[in-house]
């Protein structure tokens, strides 16, 4: 531990902090636990008050029923998001001076903690970790915690505020803020939280600008200018605004596609082809980021193929199955855009591929119908698609192609008209359009 | 994490791999005391690293507790397929003796811990080492915008 190698006086305030703390740990894993169990016992917390959850439901009832002031939780607990205690944390402790809140996370490339740096989770420890990095961590934030000073007192009040909607004490405390020099850009980011929680759009953007002339690097306030005027519209400056901060630091991945659909808004059209560059050379270093990257190639895909560069179109849309592991919504849309782009074989082909592992999901089965009528193969199209249609579960594409296979294939007139029936009872919308296929 | 873009204009021209990219190893298993070898190595999770132990998340069967192993670790990704487990003389991983001292099962997986008999510290310690300096790369970047 590297309490060792502290002042014993510093020990004993941290000790005496954590006293009477309570520490929740989240992690339906059967590892880890023993290590932080330790390391908080380590560092003052009874073992008294450390409780364990294995699941969300468990941890929210933990952590409101007994005001837990430590949560160390999984990413992933059951599949489930660990991330979302946060917000039962804040209820209960919506000033964040002395709470703490820490994510566990497979994902351990710089890049990925960015998922943290707009929440109120306190820090993000990278797996597979290590006893040092756990405690040191740890210690860190505790000692941030016990830090008091006028800016920080205020700062924590301003925003608990904002959190508990009580504007009118919002602005009193930061009449005190604006006092304090140093922390300007601090200052105006939370004026910029509060002229957004009164409405006041344009006002809280303004804000957030002010805070950026002051600091430049100021994480939170150019996450605002770029949300804000992504939303406005107004994307050359949400390009600016991203330029600058990717000029400091990373972006999470999960928002990758996003700066795509930035790239492309701006016309930038050079971005696309580095981008799917990047991204392809990713892939194998990223496990766990891999699906936000396969979404992106896909974006980038999309791109290629509106702009009649068909190879290099088919090229990243491969890349991007392989960066997919397998997962539904990627690869249906991979297949969607081969098939919109007339590369049905490929489709096909993907779909093959993926049928040991998706071939009984309902997605699936359709996606099979579709690229079948488009392949002329109205057997199958028949043979899979009619179950679907007769119990209502085909969607639009798949009742045109079991209704104009019927007809090619000379089925009975009366079952031809019971699969109109049906299509057009499921798609109202579209009476005419079912009409018309069998008068053709 | 700062970069010199002073003379750049394009979003996609910041993106620096190093960000990105996640810090892994793979590693082949030999359980010595039943004579089999496990080379999914996808099929591993290093879950906590300790001075001379380690903490993994790996299939059911493929170990009990008090069975010895040997394990190589390799930097992940591994570029070639292994189809027999390399010689812990010659291997160009890191090679490590231990035994199960903790084996938990966690529904189809299990959740073993394998203290070191045979080990390299200077080897083991410079892994420990880089996994310390990826967290506080993370943990600079944390304090850069946490107040």
């Amino acid at each position: 531990m590297i309490f060792e190698d502290m002042d014993p006086k510093v020990v004993a305030n941290i000790n005496n902090f954590l006293g009477d703390k309570k520490a929740l740990i989240v992690d339906a894993r059967k590892t880890s636990k023993s290590t932080v169990k330790k390391m908080l016992v380590a560092s003052g917390v009874k073992m008294s008050h450390i409780f364990n959850a294995t699941s969300l439901s468990d941890a929210r009832d933990i952590i409101i029923d007994l005001k837990i002031d430590i949560v160390i939780t999984a990413s992933e607990v059951q599949k489930e998001k660990g991330m979302k205690l946060i917000e039962d944390h804040q209820k209960v402790f919506p000033n964040r001076s002395a709470a703490i809140f820490i994510l566990m996370s497979e994902a351990n490339s710089p890049a990925s903690a960015c998922a943290i740096l707009d929440t109120e989770i306190d820090d993000y420890l990278a797996e597979p970790f290590t006893a040092k990095s756990l405690a040191e961590n740890f210690i860190n934030i505790v000692q941030k915690k016990m830090e008091t000073s006028n800016f920080l007192t205020f700062y924590h009040r301003v925003k608990e505020h904002i959190f508990l909607n009580k504007l009118d004490e919002a602005e009193d405390d930061l009449l005190q803020l604006m006092q304090i020099e140093d922390y300007l850009d601090e200052t105006f980011y939370l004026e910029g939280l509060i002229n957004k929680k009164h409405g006041d759009f344009e006002k809280s953007l303004l804000s957030f600008k002010k805070s950026v002339e002051v600091n430049p690097r100021h994480y939170l306030s150019l996450q605002e200018l770029i949300d804000g005027h992504t939303k406005l519209k107004q994307y050359a400056k949400a390009y600016e605004f991203s330029f600058a901060s990717l000029k400091n630091y990373p972006i999470d991945p999960e928002k990758l596609p996003n700066l795509i659909r930035l790239s492309l808004t701006n016309q930038k059209y050079e971005d696309l082809i580095r981008y799917a560059k990047f991204f392809s050379s990713l892939d194998e270093q990223c496990p766990a980021t891999k699906t936000s990257i396969a979404a992106s190639l896909v974006l980038c895909s999309k791109y290629f193929f509106n702009n009649d560069n068909r190879k290099q179109g088919i090229q990243t849309l491969l890349e991007a199955v392989k960066a997919s592991s397998g997962k539904l919504s990627i690869l249906h849309n991979i297949i969607e855009t081969f098939i919109a782009n007339k590369e049905s074989k490929l489709a096909y082909e993907i779909l093959n591929k993926f049928s040991p592992l998706h071939g009984k999901n309902p997605i699936f089965k359709l996606l099979e119908i579709e690229i079948c009528f488009i392949l002329e193969d109205v057997q199958t199209v028949l043979t899979k698609g009619i179950p679907l249609a007769e119990s209502g579960h085909a969607n639009k594409k798949v009742f045109e192609a079991v209704i104009v296979s019927s007809i090619k294939t000379d089925r009975k007139k009366s079952s031809i008209e019971n699969l109109i029936d049906k299509a057009q009872t499921k798609f109202p919308d579209s009476i005419d359009y079912f009409s018309s296929l069998y008068k053709k | 994490m700062k970069r010199d873009a002073a003379k750049q204009n394009l979003l996609s021209e910041l993106l620096n791999q190093e960000d990105y990219k996640e810090l892994g190893h793979s590693i082949l298993l030999r359980n010595d005391t039943s004579g089999t070898s496990f080379l999914d190595y996808k099929s591993i999770t290093i879950r906590e690293l300790k001075e001379d132990s380690l903490c993994l998340e790996l299939p059911k069967n493929v170990c009990q507790n008090g069975h010895s192993l040997t394990l190589i670790f390799f930097s992940s990704p591994l570029k070639t397929l292994i189809g027999k487990f390399p010689s812990v003389d010659s291997t160009s991983g890191i090679p490590i003796i231990g035994k199960v001292i903790e084996h938990l099962i966690n529904e189809e997986k299990v959740n073993i811990e394998i203290k070191f008999t045979q080990y390299k510290p200077t080897l083991w310690n410079s892994l420990l080492e880089t996994y310390e300096a990826q967290q506080r790369k993370i943990s600079s970047l944390i304090s850069k915008v946490k107040k």
